[in-house]
């Protein structure tokens, strides 16, 4: 009866990871930009055209997922009619803000001069990042069946997540960039440290959470990951690998390796995150399922094994006539 | 003008007709059932045991969670409260399936769009009834409009007291079921 999420796997899952790294990223490169930090000011064009393509990556991968993909313009005719709908068009001004502001620094650009308007920009367009890390919070939480997405710590739970991935992308790309021993990239691990904290309390909190929820559905996702079928990634890929190794490699070890370490091992357990998250949402019982069905797959297979038997059946009574 | 139907649990034997009917109405692959029957318990306690066959298939809610989740506005409402789907204009997203609590909707892997029971609209336009209660021999299965507080489908609820299933959901559906 635990029967999983089965309709969105792993690529739905990955654009959402995609898309929480890349405009956290983004978010915490601007503010700091914004407190006119002399490394952001020096790598925020690269680090926004980074974003940028990490958000065209993750929506080539929502277009790979749907079936007619001809028709993906039409997801953005009804701009504001549902909350995928207004993901998407958030996702089109996220981009394109992003490219705007990472005209601003380079030097061959007319207006990579003006600041207040730059700044102006990075605001604007640190709110969409935000709006855009949160809707899939949302647009799953509108699934009214599946409990395990309706607890209210969703959206909180997609942001500390994303903040989480996004600082450790952005410390493998101050490494990329040879700003490996500053007091900036210091910053952001400290920074990375305290939402890997939070994180490791929010997880394991809404996960618990809903382990001991009133509602059936709740319980019954909770249960994939506490002790289920997901036990494994979740414990392991998320909790362990994910959240507390980085944490203790951040606190207790001072070397540029283990950063580099911790941070992919944080990008790994975002990834996990998505996928788990995605998959531990069951649906609610119909009355009758608990006895279990015929998958689709069965069927076809029964229907094709049939077929085949009267086919031979038919043959030999043709045989048989002849004779 | 709101069509619903009624489905009397008590009357059905779980001979799988309406199944079947509306596989062949909607010329519909062996794989694929808008109209599903489950064998439900038993259920109770020795000795007031029961068991009993289910039909479930769209619940045409008036507040479906598939039409407000569709980002294409291919899964709407019609103005007699059927919800339909433009095939059009579904790009497949299977959003509408992941967010359907009742497991009424199916990707037609052929056509690449989603599918579900379409109460058999052009039947009903035609003043016909829909081809799983044509199809019932115990008559287990009444449509009606909802809206007319005379009609058969209205009368029955009120008598028997009849309820959608999992109404606490809140998606207000427009099939009602006489529990047996």
């Amino acid at each position: 009866m635990e029967q999983r999420q089965e309709y969105w796997k792993t690529i739905p899952a990955s654009y959402f990871f995609l898309a929480a790294m890349g405009a956290m990223m983004f978010v915490i490169s601007a503010v700091s930009d914004l407190m006119a930090n002399q490394v952001a000011l020096k790598i925020n064009g690269w680090v926004s055209i980074i974003a940028l393509v990490i958000a065209g990556c993750g929506s080539l991968l929502l277009l790979a997922e749907l079936t007619h993909r001809s028709r993906a313009h039409l997801v953005n005719a009804r701009p504001f009619s549902s909350v995928m709908s207004f993901g998407s068009v958030i996702q089109t001004l996220y981009m394109a803000l992003v490219f705007i502001y990472a005209t601003f620094f380079f030097s061959f650009i007319p207006w990579s001069g003006m600041i207040m308007i730059k700044n102006g920009v990075a605001v604007l367009t640190i709110i969409v990042a935000l709006l855009y890390v949160a809707y899939p919070g949302v647009e799953l939480g509108e699934a009214k069946g599946r409990a395990f997405w309706n607890g209210g710590g969703l959206v909180s739970l997609f942001l500390i997540s994303g903040m989480t991935t996004g600082s450790a992308a952005l410390i493998l790309l101050l490494m990329l960039f040879g700003y490996a021993d500053t007091a900036y990239t210091n910053m952001i691990k400290l920074f990375s440290t305290a939402m890997l904290l939070l994180q490791l309390v929010a997880m394991v909190g809404y996960v618990f959470g809903m382990k001991v929820s009133a509602n059936e559905e709740a319980r019954r996702g909770a249960n994939i990951l506490w002790c289920g079928e997901l036990k494994t990634s979740f414990w392991w890929g998320i909790i362990f690998f994910g959240t507390i190794l980085p944490l203790l490699g951040n606190l207790f070890m001072g070397s540029i390796y283990w950063l580099v370490m911790s941070s992919i091992l944080v990008l790994v357990g975002g990834v996990y995150f998505r996928i788990d998250f995605l998959l531990a949402a069951v649906r609610i019982v119909l009355p009758g399922e608990e006895h279990g069905e015929m998958s689709r797959k069965e069927i076809k297979e029964f229907a094709a094994m049939l077929e085949n038997r009267w086919q031979e059946k038919a043959v030999c009574l043709g045989a048989m006539k002849e004779k | 003008m709101h069509w619903g139907m009624l489905i009397d649990l008590r009357k059905c034997v779980g001979c799988y007709a309406c199944t079947v009917a509306c596989q062949n109405e909607n010329n519909l692959p062996i794989d694929l059932k808008y109209n599903k029957l489950k064998k439900v318990g038993p259920v109770g306690e020795y000795p007031n045991l029961t068991s009993y066959n289910i039909t479930t298939a769209c619940m045409h809610c008036a507040e479906a969670p598939c039409v407000e989740g569709c980002p294409t506005g291919a899964s709407y409402y019609r103005e007699d409260g059927i919800v339909a789907v433009d095939q059009e204009k579904c790009v497949g997203c299977m959003f509408c399936m992941i967010v359907c609590p009742y497991d009424a909707r199916h990707l037609n892997e052929q056509t690449g769009v989603v599918e579900k029971c379409t109460m058999c609209v052009t039947r009903l336009e035609e003043g016909r009834v829909t081809r799983c209660v044509e199809t019932c021999q115990l008559q287990a299965r009444v449509v009606g409009d909802l809206d007319e507080p005379d009609s058969e489908i209205v009368k029955q609820i009120r008598k028997h007291n009849a309820k959608p299933l999992h109404e606490h959901l809140g998606t207000k559906p427009s099939v009602y079921y006489i529990m047996p």
